[in-house]
């Protein structure tokens, strides 16, 4: 079944484009992350998602109804972030009583056990949380809530590296004994990749990619060698990355389309790299080709 | 898909959230109204007169600056309730923009029963101290001594006018998310308005408070509330949150 479905859609802020005719569509039970660079337009295709923002043009459906002012989808979401505000006068152990009325999913024993795990004082305000602990206070009720659509929107920010290791493992193990559809958007690649399923890549607020983790781990292929040979070797390919070292030696990063290793290893003199997601979608997203060496060069 | 989700439901679920939210909200009240009676004990109006052999000194003490103080404090939790923070409040849990102002009034209107009722007790506060620091012969006993009746009329009467000002002030929390100028064009407008047609003004007082039957005035009241709390609902049904 398909939980998320957008058509053309676009939303611009005035005169900024922050989303341009996006079209995708997620499907039930999966983990996807939405991965972009700084301004691709992740928050603002979450907030869409969320139904707190009208998109300019375009459709939005999830649940298979428009989510703006929907009670039906909002009952049926949560969304996380930093700007989750709570009231002054409760503390959390309040907020975790008062909240779990909202959600019929709510898993009390679940909340409890991260709320200990992480040693939170009960008798704190949410305000008066430092950034990473506010992060993980949200995320606690993220996961205990269990609505059929979770959205994390940069749910790591502040966390320090262990808690972001605690969190991708509590994310993970609740998925699996409790499977829905997660959301999950971060800068943070590399230490996400091992719990996605899917990917969907935006650049400048299009879609660039939307494609399961193993599919987008056999995508690219990264070759070193003298500047001549791989250019040579790679004539007609479509090169996603070049970079430079000393000594004419060049990386270059192609489409695998098909072709095995196999292939270039006849060669002695390049060497075949894998190429991490995190670089790929470094490589795919750039603005410009030679990436900041490019600036250096002029 | 969870299906016991109506508008009502959630609304009253928010209710709850926000009245355990607000309790704090009792607490402004009391010192609004404590501050109030001290403002009443010097007297609200004094007339003196003196001939060669007569002083007369007339102070009039009244629970009127209560009530009004009571209607500021009603006017600014419903200007409170509309803010961004509050609204963000709502939409980080389930919630959608009709049950979100459906919990803000049960809220407000909660609010107006505490108020409506304090105020109009605080009255005899103020009769009982006045009792005790006077000289009883000096007292205008015309109206002094409690009638149930008059209590109960009097407490819905301020209930209702404050009604009326949550809604006005609800009103005006909406439009200045619409834009902040509202700030400065809604008052301004109602000033405007009674300089180009000060009949107008004359007219909707009248209109409130010159209505001597209390089901006619009741019905009034509840309807320009309600007219005004639709309008909130109907100009903020577009607007985006959590931008």
């Amino acid at each position: 079944m398909t939980v998320i479905q957008g058509e053309n859609l676009t939303k611009s802020y005035g005169k900024i484009l922050a989303l341009d005719n996006l079209t995708f569509q997620i499907e039930e039970n999966k983990l996807t992350g939405l991965i972009g660079r700084n301004g691709a337009g992740k928050t603002t295709l979450l907030k869409l998602i969320a139904g707190y923002l009208k998109p300019s043009r375009g459709e939005i459906n999830v649940f298979s109804q428009n989510p703006f002012d929907s009670l039906q989808v909002s009952a049926n979401i949560i969304f996380i972030d930093n700007q989750m505000v709570f009231p002054a006068a409760f503390r959390l152990d309040d907020i975790l009583t008062e909240v779990a009325h909202f959600y019929q999913n709510w898993n009390a024993k679940l909340a409890h056990g991260l709320f200990e795990y992480f040693s939170f004082n009960p008798k704190q305000r949410h305000s008066s949380l430092s950034k990473g602990n506010q992060s993980t206070f949200n995320m606690i009720i993220g996961l205990a809530a269990r609505c059929p659509l979770t959205i994390f929107d940069e749910p790591t920010s502040g966390m320090d590296s262990a808690v972001r290791k605690d969190f991708y493992r509590a994310l993970l193990k609740d998925y699996l004994e409790y499977p829905r559809t997660i959301i999950l958007s971060s800068h943070l690649l590399s230490e996400v990749e091992d719990i996605l399923e899917d990917i969907l890549l935006l650049r400048g607020g299009t879609k660039c990619l939307h494609q399961s983790v193993l599919e987008l781990k056999e995508y690219a292929l990264g070759l070193k060698g003298p500047k001549q040979k791989v250019l040579e070797r790679l004539k007609g390919q479509e090169l996603l990355h070049t970079e430079e070292f000393a000594q004419g030696s060049l990386y270059a990063v192609i489409k695998k389309q098909g072709l095995t290793s196999q292939e270039f290893l006849k060669q002695a003199d390049l060497e075949l790299l894998p190429v991490s997601l995190e670089d790929l979608c470094i490589y795919l997203t750039d603005n410009s080709k030679g990436g900041i060496d490019h600036v250096f060069k002029q | 898909m969870s299906l016991s989700n109506n508008v009502l439901s959630v609304a009253s679920r928010q209710y709850v959230y926000k009245l355990k939210a607000n309790t704090s909200g009792v607490y402004s009240l009391i010192f609004i109204q404590v501050l109030a009676l001290l403002f009443s004990l010097s007297g609200i109006q004094s007339m003196s007169s003196a001939s060669d052999t007569l002083i007369v000194n007339v102070k009039y003490y009244s629970g009127d600056i209560m009530i009004a103080f009571t209607f500021i404090w009603i006017f600014f939790m419903a200007l409170r309730l509309t803010s961004i923070n509050y609204r963000t409040m709502d939409f980080t849990l389930v919630t959608n923009r009709l049950s979100s102002h459906l919990s803000n009034v049960g809220l407000l209107l909660t609010a107006i029963v505490f108020g409506g009722i304090s105020s109009s007790l605080m009255g005899f506060v103020l009769k009982i101290i006045m009792y005790f620091a006077f000289d009883r012969s000096q007292i205008g006993v015309n109206g002094f001594y409690p009638v149930v009746s008059n209590i109960l009329l009097g407490i819905i009467t301020t209930g209702l006018y404050m009604t009326l000002i949550a809604s006005m002030g609800y009103l005006l929390g909406i439009l200045i998310q619409i834009h902040v100028l509202f700030v400065v064009l809604y008052p301004s407008a109602l000033f405007g308005l009674a300089r180009v047609n000060p009949q107008v003004l004359k007219l909707s007082y009248d209109f409130f408070a010159s209505e001597t039957s209390p089901l006619i005035f009741a019905i009034r009241i509840i309807l320009s509330s309600l007219i005004l709390f639709s309008l909130s609902c109907l100009l903020s049904n577009r607007m985006e949150v959590r931008k």
